[in-house]
């Protein structure tokens, strides 16, 4: 459950990115934020992720007002509820896609049978078994997308952010990231901001639109 | 009569004033604004701003914490330079504003102490349920804070005015009688080991009045009697000179010890008062019980090698 109230966001230099914003949902599915470059997409997904508080207002996760949360709080939550996919994938580029997932895990001090079969399921799951102890920054755009999914999902949050997941994307990988997703919205929020059309057709989507820090 | 340590001792506590009155003019914010149920600006910022103070609060403490050490050398350095002093004891007792101003210290250490240990518990809460404690300690600590500089500064006018003073050993010498604060010394000695036995109970309010004798005793029975074992002469009795380097600084390590011990208690005791009881209170007494039994085993150390050398008690 995600519920916004009057949230406003002013930066630092007076620029105000968010203009009193309301959005409530109550139901697991797919959600997309669309809006235009400058928006307020990313301040909007970094503040429900709680990268950033809010100047003013009230946000909501799962029950925990996380905007009022401390910070070391804040990263506890953000590891048991939350997967977050970086619009540039924010991958360890020197570490293996094996590594890479093995990071969000280890505040579940998992022992290392447990971990293995978590990870490797999933990389089965993914069709990355044979490249999962290559480098990251030696794979293709979308197998890095792939990993940056993954990893968003390898503690099976209740929510899955994802700030502008297509963008580097060519159209196939655009098509196999949006069959992914479908695959566990019955049991998650997705909640993807984009300025790509190809979210529109997919079944049961609801959309917001952003446009100058105002969702309308 | 100013030297370089007194100078940079001056230096040290107005720097030190001035971040703690920064961290005063967010306490009077937090008092009056303060409001968790709230999702204003002026709130997120508060919330901001109770980290900035905390950070100040960790850097007053560790700069109190060595502006007392320092304070004592400080004094020690000019003993060589006013007729009669031996040693800081001298120097602090040569006017009221000597151990006004150490007592002061020792109070704002303890007070900062404090509010770190809640701060501490509060870690483990989302809604900052101590803010009032936490506000109301601030505002004592500030009190402690300004009287210290208060004492300090009549204690070094009246000290340039002064120009000779005791040594120790006239100040300790116990002329003929045998009572401390009206108590005889042997009850001092029984107290001492009874109140050093009873550190391990655990009821707030026994711990605090055992921990009081504890402190005092210790005060006590090093001036008289542990002193003289560590200088090895049975009319040398002061609580300064062990500080020097003769001694190998060893005075620093029982005093150390001793208000680490009692600072820890006095936490625990106070915190258990507000049905603070979990995991981490008794990680502040296992703390305390620890520097308590290193500093008892520092000081009888002294007496027993001394036995064990000579065959003899001094
Ligand atoms: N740290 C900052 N300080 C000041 N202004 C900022 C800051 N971050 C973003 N902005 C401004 O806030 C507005 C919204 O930025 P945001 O990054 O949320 O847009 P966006 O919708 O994600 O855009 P894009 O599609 O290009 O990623 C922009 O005008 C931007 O210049
Ligand atoms: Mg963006």
């Amino acid at each position: 459950m995600i519920n916004i109230e009057n949230v406003t966001k002013v930066y630092q230099n007076g620029f105000e990115a968010l203009k009193n914003v309301n959005l409530k949902i109550e139901k697991n599915g797919i959600y997309i934020l669309k809006g235009v470059s400058g928006s307020g997409k990313s301040t909007l997904l970094n503040l429900l992720a709680g990268f950033d508080k809010p100047t003013t207002g009230k946000i909501e996760l799962l029950g925990e007002f996380i905007s009022k949360l401390p910070e070391h709080h804040m990263s506890k939550f953000r590891l048991q509820n939350i997967g977050f996919i970086f619009q540039s994938f924010n991958l360890f580029s020197e570490l293996s896609i094996y590594e890479n997932l093995q990071i969000p895990l280890i505040p579940l001090n998992l022992n290392t049978k447990l971990e293995k079969e978590l990870i490797e399921t999933l990389i089965h799951k993914y069709n990355l078994s044979d490249k999962q102890h290559q480098i990251t920054k030696k794979l293709s755009g979308g197998e890095q997308q792939r990993v940056a999914i993954m990893r968003a999902l390898i503690n099976n949050p209740k929510i899955i952010l994802a700030d502008e997941p297509t963008a580097n994307l060519d159209f196939n990988n655009k098509m196999i990231f949006l069959e992914m997703i479908d695959s566990f919205k019955k049991d998650k929020i997705i909640f993807i901001s984009t300025h790509d059309d190809i979210f529109n057709d997919i079944v049961d989507v609801k959309i917001f639109n952003i446009n100058g820090g105002i969702i309308c | 009569m100013l030297n370089f340590y007194i100078e940079l001792l001056f230096f040290i506590e107005i720097l030190t004033f001035i971040i703690s009155i920064w961290a005063l003019f967010i306490n009077f914010k937090l008092y009056f604004n303060f409001n968790f149920n709230s999702f204003s600006e002026t709130q997120f910022k508060l919330e901001q701003q109770s980290y900035l103070q905390k950070t100040i609060i960790y850097l007053t403490l560790l700069s109190s914490l060595a502006l007392i050490i320092f304070f004592i050398f400080a004094l020690d350095s000019l003993s060589f330079k006013i007729k009669g002093a031996m040693c800081a004891s001298g120097i602090i007792n040569s006017n009221d504003f000597g151990n006004l101003t150490l007592i002061a210290k020792l109070i704002s250490f303890f007070l900062l102490s404090f509010w770190i240990s809640i701060d501490y518990f509060e870690k483990e809460h989302k809604y900052y349920p101590y803010i009032k404690i936490k506000i109301y300690t601030f505002f004592l600590l500030f009190i402690f804070l300004i009287l210290e500089k208060f004492f300090l500064i009549n204690f070094f006018l009246e000290l340039f005015d002064t120009s000779i003073v005791k040594c120790c050993s006239v100040i300790y010498s116990n002329s003929g009688t045998n009572l401390f604060l009206g108590v005889d010394f042997k009850i001092w000695f029984i107290i001492f080991i009874i109140s050093f036995l009873s550190s391990c109970l655990k009821n707030s309010y026994i711990t605090l009045v055992f921990e009081t004798l504890f402190l005092i005793s210790s005060l006590i029975l090093i001036t008289n009697f542990f002193s003289s074992y560590i200088y090895e002469l049975p009319t040398h009795k002061c609580p300064y000179c062990m500080l020097k380097h003769e001694y190998s600084y060893i005075g620093y390590f029982i005093f150390l010890t001793l208000f680490t011990s009692s600072i820890f208690n006095f936490i625990y005791a106070i915190l258990g008062m507000f049905a603070l009881k979990d995991e981490k209170l008794s990680k502040i007494k296992r703390v305390s019980i620890f520097f308590k039994i290193l500093f008892v085993l520092l000081v009888i150390y002294f007496p027993i090698s001394y036995y064990i050398k000579n065959g003899v008690w001094l």
